[in-house]
């Protein structure tokens, strides 16, 4: 498994140090640290001494590597590299879409976070943009991301309209990876103006949601593989999320909007609520994402 | 055991010799005649166009010196590193310092001009309040590193010039309708009764602000085609952009034989936008502005951005808190942050200060440096290589160069007292450092602005 951590040398570039060595800790996984530099054409510019800053800003683009290696603990195998793009974005995607760095990542790592005011999520500018464009899921350390020697449940949210497939297929294939319990969390949020009978119904319809997505986890999975399912209700998604409990060493699937093109992350509003009451980090899936296949049979495929 | 590896692309260019005259003549920003018009026409005493044929002499000596030396130094074009190699690596700190002052004062100089094109058009406004908004906008892109203006650059320098043609027509045909001298013809922009030639002398150190860029092209050596481009560009750089100057001044000169009528604003600062409603009335006023305008910005960027690298490079490769500051870069911008505050923070100066006086301060450090890559060229090839012993050779490594030691010698001790004073300043605080870096000349002085270290140049017998 190859995950593209984006490091800045700030808390958001710590945190996602950590989140990343704390998803490969629960397998064997590598990490690839990407630090994004500007490109480094010549800006003909009067009296810009061009060449000695760009082997200096290289310099501190290393140094920054460096920063970022130290924090990966003993046993987590990563690797460091100095890319030049555009934006940090880009050079996110294309690091992670490179072939000569061992083909399309599992997943992009960064630090999402801002001190919010409100929850503990605000979505910085990088985390932004790359969730408008990744063909890769992306997974956002909140702030001050206290690194686990792994991750200890997966929790998958979905709600009731069509278009999880892939997210739900993820989530099974991550956690028979990671072999960590699984975790399927549907979220209704009904307000006081619905009729008793109609939340009732809605309810109704919730649990047999739940309940079928456990099934169809328990289809796949071994049969001792723990698997639960939980309904989280509310007047608001916030109130959904807060009802549930949440160990500080979980990490929480979503999938991104609709509104999104394929392959291409967006997050809906329903995703962004979650987000910002969500404690624990958390995976954004882009819609119609192809699951790569894991497991012992990727693993041997893989190059090293 | 954690791996590191690189993937930067280093692109390589092929640059022709029109492409980098293009870059030269961009650097030089030719409209920046209209702007120093007011000023020189009252230092010497009407006579702009010899002025700006003195100082492009001087200017023509040092550019075939600078041909030279970029042969011996492809890959680091400036007078600080000729006379680090060649002379002491203190007396190159001592270059580099004074163009330090020249470097830092560009972004400031672009400000002060555009609070003078401001003020033209809203007179009532506080200029100070164009002076912050200007400097907060140039700021603002160079730090978010949207500084980039290369792409521009053609089409300003193209704009500039073709609207210098629009005004050498309008001014022709004011000139036949008889406003100012009543003929282009005349030799009076060149010489009149009762002028003198000190204030010319002084007019041309003035001037010499005009041609303050063409140097810069040196620093493309390694993106040209040939060795031969860069000493090819700088001296046609020099040549076209002096012409422009030449033709530009002697028709302005021609109508405006004197400067009575125009405001305080542009005899201290820029005399563009009355000139140009003069000669063209709004319409022309308006556009000539505009060209200006952009052009001055581009160049504000790009000063900004290239002085905000220098500082960030010699941060890096210095010691101590001050250096531990300016070398520091933003994660998420990745841009030197607090060297471009630092210049920001400089360019407020353009509040107080005014063209005429911060333009000689340049000139005082730009013709340091020049007279120095002059003299470095006999030091070069004369003393160490003892390339003298040809007619030619004595001509080509002692005649010329000191021709051009002398006569950008002349126009720098001819620097208006006040600018020439506070040079002076600067330049003992750059002794004193110098003094404080090498321990009293105990320690070795090492402070790169090149990428590694150069080759080699025999220097075992410094001077």
């Amino acid at each position: 498994m190859r995950l593209v951590v984006g490091y800045v040398s700030n808390q958001r570039g710590v945190d996602a140090v950590h989140l990343a060595s704390s998803l490969a800790g629960a397998r064997r996984a590598r990490l690839d640290i990407v630090v994004v530099l500007p490109l480094d054409a010549p800006t003909f510019d009067m009296y810009s001494p061009d060449r000695a800053y760009q082997s200096q800003l290289e310099q501190q683009g290393q140094e920054w590597l460096d920063e970022a290696l130290a924090l990966v603990p003993d046993g987590v195998v990563a690797r460091g590299h100095v890319v030049r793009a555009e934006s940090i974005t880009e050079g996110l995607i294309d690091a992670a879409t490179d072939p000569t760095l061992g083909g399309e990542a599992h997943l992009i790592v960064i630090g999402a976070a801002h001190q919010g005011i409100v929850g503990r999520f605000s979505i910085g500018s990088i985390a932004g943009t790359l969730l408008h464009a990744s063909p890769v899921p992306v997974a956002l350390a909140p702030v001050d991301y206290e690194p686990h020697p792994a991750i200890t449940r997966l929790t998958c949210a979905t709600g009731l309209l069509p278009g999880a497939e892939a997210l739900v297929e993820l989530a099974i294939q991550l956690a028979d990876d990671w072999r960590v319990p699984l975790r399927l969390m549907s979220l209704l949020a009904v307000g006081k103006e619905r009729s008793e009978d109609a939340r009732h119904e809605l309810h109704a319809i919730a649990e047999r949601h739940v309940h079928d997505l456990v099934a169809q986890a328990n289809d796949v999975l071994p049969d001792d593989f723990p698997v639960t399912g939980v309904l989280g209700t509310g007047r608001s998604l916030e109130e959904c999320v807060h009802g549930l409990d949440f160990d500080s060493s979980e990490i929480v699937m979503v999938g991104s909007s609709r509104l999104g093109g394929p392959k291409r992350l967006f997050l809906g509003a329903s995703a962004n609520t979650i987000l910002h009451a969500l404690p624990v980090p958390m995976i954004v899936v882009p819609r119609d994402y192809e699951v790569p296949a894991y497991g012992v049979h990727a693993e041997a495929a893989e190059p090293d | 055991m954690p791996v590191t590896t690189h993937s930067s692309t280093n692109l390589q260019r092929s640059l022709g010799t029109m492409a980098i005259v293009g870059l030269g003549l961009g650097y030089m920003t030719p409209t920046v005649i209209f702007d120093t018009f007011g000023i020189v026409s009252e230092e010497t005493d009407s006579l702009v166009p010899l002025a700006y044929l003195m100082a492009m002499v001087a200017m023509a000596f040092t550019a075939v010196s600078y041909g030279r030396m970029v042969r011996v130094f492809p890959s680091a074009g400036s007078a600080y590193t000729y006379a680090s190699e060649t002379i002491h690596p203190n007396v190159g700190f001592l270059i580099g310092w004074s163009s330090l002052l020249d470097y830092l004062l560009l972004p400031l100089v672009n400000a002060l001009i555009l609070r003078s094109y401001m003020e033209a058009f809203f007179p009532d406004v506080p200029p100070a309040v164009w002076v912050v908004l200007v400097v907060l906008m140039i700021t603002s892109l160079v730090l978010f590193s949207m500084s980039n203006t290369s792409r521009l650059n053609g089409i300003l320098v193209a704009f500039s010039i073709v609207l210098i043609v629009v005004f050498v027509v309008l001014t022709w045909r004011q000139l036949a309708a008889g406003e100012g001298n009543g003929t282009p013809f005349s030799t009076r922009p060149l010489w009149h009764e009762g002028a003198s030639l000190g204030p010319v002398i002084t007019g041309a150190t003035i001037v010499c602000f005009s041609f303050i860029g063409f140097d810069a092209i040196t620093m493309y050596t390694e993106e040209a085609k040939d060795a031969d481009t860069v000493p090819r560009a700088i001296m046609l750089t020099l040549l076209i952009g002096g012409a422009i100057f030449f033709l530009a001044g002697w028709f302005a000169q021609s109508r405006f034989p004197t400067m009575e009528g125009f405001s305080e604003d542009a005899l201290q600062n820029s005399a563009l936008p009355e000139m140009a409603e003069l000669i063209g009335g709004n319409v022309f006023k308006a556009f000539l502005t505009a060209a200006a305008f952009a052009a001055t910005v581009a160049s504000g960027l790009a000063s900004h951005a290239s002085v905000s690298r220098m500082l960030f490079v010699m941060g890096r490769n210095g010691h101590g808190p001050i250096s531990r500051a300016l070398s520091y870069v933003h994660p998420r911008f990745r841009t030197p942050a607090i060297a471009v505050l630092f210049v920001g923070v400089v360019s407020l100066l353009a509040i107080p200060l005014n063209l005429d006086f911060v333009a000689a301060l340049i000139n005082f450090g730009a013709l340091m440096a020049f007279t120095f890559v002059n003299l470095t060229v006999i030091i070069y090839f004369a003393v160490r290589q003892k390339l003298v012993r040809s007619p030619r050779q004595i001509l080509t490594n002692i005649v010329l160069p000191a021709l051009g030691v002398c006569s950008t010698g002349v126009l720098w001790i001819n620097l208006s007292p006040d600018s020439f004073h506070y040079g002076l300043v600067w330049f003992f605080l750059g002794v004193a450092v110098v003094l404080g870096l090498t321990r009293f000349f105990k320690r070795p002085l090492r402070m790169s602005l090149e990428e590694g270290p150069l080759p080699e140049v025999e220097s075992e017998s410094a001077v």
